[in-house]
């Protein structure tokens, strides 16, 4: 990598995030597993803005998806033709495909910096303990005060995977869950294909990470996971998680196991044309909401 | 000579024979493990010789996040006995039929010298890299990664005293009769009363400070992991030199004086010769150019040995700062 790339990574971004770590861990009692919690919960309502937006984005091409179908129907191997008309669709209801990127490739950079943190801030040689050094702000006691910062965490060391392999399950198993929910349904069969593969393919190469990566990246990610589902659940219900959606009837509360809902894709504008029956009687808006219809 | 190679080999030269560029092992040299297929571990220090024994440490061995000190025959490179604790960079220091050890289990340890037995043990409150230093009124003197000095009874590990800093302490203190010279993680020189604990003096540097300072006639000499050399004046803490000598890596091994040349390593690979009057450069010498110098050098009358990271030995000549030898050591 060129030295100036090297240099402005960490100039802008590696040594800010390094340094606030370092700065939450003192606030925070000098528990550096809480520090990622609070770090990950600071991160995630940050990028909310992005992430409901990517939500919103989401549903409406799950929306559009029958409408879609009909066009490569229409128009076949002409891909020209298609692209326009996809193109003119998304814009006539005002839907931006590329909205629903933009949360993950912000978090790349941040998958990064914080990895390179944690490895970094929780180094255990005296080669890392020098290297920090020279990342730290000099002339901030505090930050200087607060090194060497101490790496336990419940049975982790936070700069070393999980020995007992608990955090590869969690970290895999909250992504399928979280995956599923941000699945929409869909009766393209392709489409279902496609989400089929991506509900296993990411959950096992994030567990597979985790196995070899820090737990506390790993507790990042399970961390945010559980986030992504609850922001998930009220903007666009349980998603492809039909089973959850039935779990409250299934353990006695409420009435909701026999919800039949019909979506009629139309323009945004005339929103009161989708028909929607809940339970056999028209659900009220914030119903339907949490049930991402 | 004695050296830890960076192959995991402790090795004994004879310091004729290299220049000679004999065959090894000449005769008094040998290499432990003898055996070609074992290994120490990593090791960071290098061994302390006292009397005919040899002890030496490793930070690691194998997979296990331990390290051992081991005693050797300084003269046939025999195992006397071994004591296993956890992670060790601390150089071992002997006194009056005691082993003393820091480690990273934040233990301070006093062992018998003849058996390796634990006397007695101190525990701080993180890890202990640097050496217990020892001084003529029966103290021990323990730097911790918790940001303290402590003062420690040297026959039976109690505390006579603790000295808080603003940042982790790395290194052992330098002593001079009843003061204390240390540098800390805070980027702050400290003199500090040896009986009393009490501060004399404090110099803010604005960088860590790594290695135990040099003092020679009644300056001490500091390097920081800025690369800044800084010449301070024992007595009043005030600095000497008109401005820090700046070298081209951060400084984390000890400095040394050989002759009248101040001797200082940075991590860059190079070694400079400096006027320890002025800070002036009187020679360098680049002996790692893609590599790092982590260990502190050693020297005797006319000699600088170093063992840079490139799997050599080189002894250079101390007042032109010119290689006398190359000793290429496996790994």
């Amino acid at each position: 990598m060129p030295e100036f790339v090297t240099v402005a990574w960490n100039t802008l971004f590696f040594q800010p995030m390094l340094n606030f770590i370092i700065v939450l861990y003192g606030l925070l009692f000098h528990n550096f597993g809480l520090t990622v919690l609070v770090f990950t919960v600071l991160i995630r309502l940050a990028m909310l803005p992005f992430t409901l937006k990517q939500l919103r984005a989401t549903k409406a091409m799950s929306r559009l998806q029958p409408e879609l179908s009909k066009l490569q129907k229409r128009f076949g191997d002409d891909k020209q033709k298609l692209t326009q008309a996809q193109m003119q669709l998304y814009k006539e209801y005002g839907v931006n495909p590329l909205g629903c990127a933009v949360p993950t490739i912000i978090q790349f950079p941040i998958w990064i910096g914080l990895y390179q943190s944690i490895q970094k801030a929780l180094g255990a040689t005296p080669q890392d303990l020098m290297d920090l050094s020279r990342h730290l702000y000099s002339g901030f006691d505090f930050v200087q005060s607060l090194v060497p910062l101490e790496s336990r965490f419940l049975w982790l060391d936070l700069g070393q995977p999980d020995p007992l392999y608990v955090f590869p399950v969690l970290v895999g198993g909250s992504m399928w869950f979280q995956q599923k929910m941000a699945t929409m349904p869909t009766q393209d069969p392709k489409q279902q294909q496609m989400n089929s593969m991506m509900q296993w393919m990411m959950p096992i190469m994030f567990g597979y990470f985790t196995v070899s990566f820090s737990s506390g990246l790993a507790l990042y990610w399970f961390v945010s996971n559980v986030i992504s589902m609850v922001i998930q659940y009220f903007v666009t219900g349980w998603g492809s998680l039909t089973f959850m959606g039935r779990l409250p009837a299934m353990i006695g509360i409420g009435n909701s196991t026999a919800a039949v809902v019909t979506v009629a894709v139309t323009p945004p504008q005339s929103e009161t044309a989708e028909t929607r029956q809940i339970n056999g009687k028209p659900g009220n808006k914030r119903q339907n909401r949490r049930r991402g219809r | 000579m004695f050296v830890v190679t960076q192959g995991q080999k402790l090795l004994a030269l004879d310091p004729q024979a290299r220049s000679k560029g004999t065959a090894f092992p000449a005769p008094g040299e040998w290499q432990y493990p003898a055996e070609t297929d074992r290994r120490l571990g990593a090791s960071y220090t290098p061994p302390t010789l006292a009397g005919d024994v040899l002890y030496a440490v490793t930070y690691t061995e194998g997979t296990a996040n331990q390290g051992k000190l081991r005693a050797l025959n300084a003269a046939s490179g025999l195992l006397l006995w071994e004591f296993a604790a956890a992670e060790i960079v601390s150089q071992p220091a002997v006194k009056d039929g005691l082993v003393y050890l820091g480690s990273s289990d934040s233990h301070a340890y006093a062992l018998d010298a003849g058996t390796g037995q634990v006397r007695w043990k101190f525990k701080t409150g993180h890890k202990i890299w640097a050496n217990v230093a020892l001084d003529d009124s029966r103290s021990a003197y323990v730097a911790s990664l918790d940001h303290k000095l402590y003062a420690l009874n040297a026959a039976d590990g109690t505390q006579q005293w603790t000295f808080p800093t603003g940042g982790a302490l790395a290194s052992a203190p330098a002593i001079d009769r009843s003061t204390l010279f240390f540098g800390s993680a805070d980027g702050r020189l400290y003199a500090v009363n040896a009986r009393s604990g009490e501060k004399q003096w404090e110099l803010n540097l604005g960088a860590w400070l790594w290695a135990t300072p040099l003092l020679n006639k009644g300056i001490l000499y500091a390097g920081s992991l800025d690369g800044q050399v800084v010449a301070v004046d024992a007595s009043s803490g005030k600095q000497v030199w008109d401005q820090p000598y700046r070298t081209d890596g951060p400084v984390s091994a000890a400095a040394l004086m050989v002759g009248d040349i101040l001797v200082v390593a940075a991590q860059s690979g190079k070694v400079y010769g400096l006027d320890p009057a002025t800070g002036r450069l009187r020679w360098n010498y680049v002996a790692d150019p893609s590599g790092q110098i982590f260990s502190s050098p050693a020297a005797d009358a006319q000699s600088i040995y170093l063992a840079p990271g490139n799997q050599r030995l080189i002894a250079l000549d101390g007042a032109r700062g010119q290689p006398t030898w190359v000793h290429r050591t496996e790994g």
